[in-house]
């Protein structure tokens, strides 16, 4: 009776073993599914500059509409 | 001259456009309709810097972030729904609110209109007409008043600390 116990607590312990395994190995999978999502997807740019440059005349006027972000304004090119 | 350098984040939840006309330059950077309830970290962003000639005229307006200007000679309008106003070397009439953040203002010269939300404003080594508000915060004022100029100071709660310098006499 005892050894027939024993036989089942082994098999189970077994089992768990094997779901444990079988977890951590979805977990990984899923952390890198995600890594390679993030790294493929093409809109998110992160700290990417973009530049544009006007010329204007003495009288010019700077209009910025923003929903977030800073913005600064410096004083440097001449007309 | 005018360059508009723009750094982002969360760049696909933006909609950012850069105009010309004439004179005239437009930034617009407007966040996608339908988000709402975004944490920080995933808010859209665009940080805006431009090098402009210093008699340009500015109307500047952010929904959250701050706006600091730097040596402009002309004047302005500048709204900031959730950061700080900071307003450096400048000379002419400039005008504006910030909700949640200060308003600093130094070694200006000319007229300002100021009102902060929830701030302390903050003029040091300036000269001028100074109109300073703010709901729940401090007023500091340290600089000279030209005459005929129209000034008032207003807090709801906390202090007014003027050090006035000059010949002329005041009454207040």
């Amino acid at each position: 009776m005892q050894r027939v116990w024993t036989k089942t607590w082994e098999a189970g312990a077994e089992r768990i073993i094997a779901a444990g395994i079988s977890c951590r190995a979805y977990m990984a999978g899923l952390l890198l599914l995600t890594f390679a999502i993030a790294a493929c997807a093409p809109n998110v740019v992160q700290g990417a500059v973009q530049e544009d440059t006007f010329s204007v005349g003495r009288s010019s006027k700077l209009t910025v509409l923003s929903d977030g972000g800073n913005i600064d304004v410096i004083a440097g090119h001449p007309a | 001259m005018i360059v508009v350098q723009t750094s982002f984040q969360k760049a696909d939840l933006l909609t950012y456009e850069v105009t010309h006309d004439g004179d005239t330059v437009t930034v617009s950077a407007k966040q996608l309709p339908g988000l709402r309830n975004l944490s920080k970290v995933n808010r859209p962003a665009a940080n805006i810097t431009i090098t402009a000639p210093g008699d340009t005229f500015v109307d500047i307006a952010t929904g959250r972030g701050d706006i600091a200007i730097e040596g402009m000679r002309a004047s302005g309008k500048l709204v900031t729904s959730g950061g700080s106003i900071s307003l450096d070397d400048a000379k002419g009439a400039f005008e504006g609110d910030s909700a949640d953040g200060d308003i600093n203002i130094f070694n200006m010269a000319g007229r300002v209109s100021f009102e902060a939300m929830n701030g302390t404003v903050s003029a040091k080594q300036s000269k001028g007409a100074f109109e300073l508000a703010t709901s729940d915060g401090h007023i500091y004022l340290q600089g000279e008043l030209t005459p005929g100029g129209r000034n008032g100071f207003l807090t709801s709660n906390g202090n007014v600390v003027a050090e006035i310098a000059g010949s002329q006499v005041f009454e207040f």
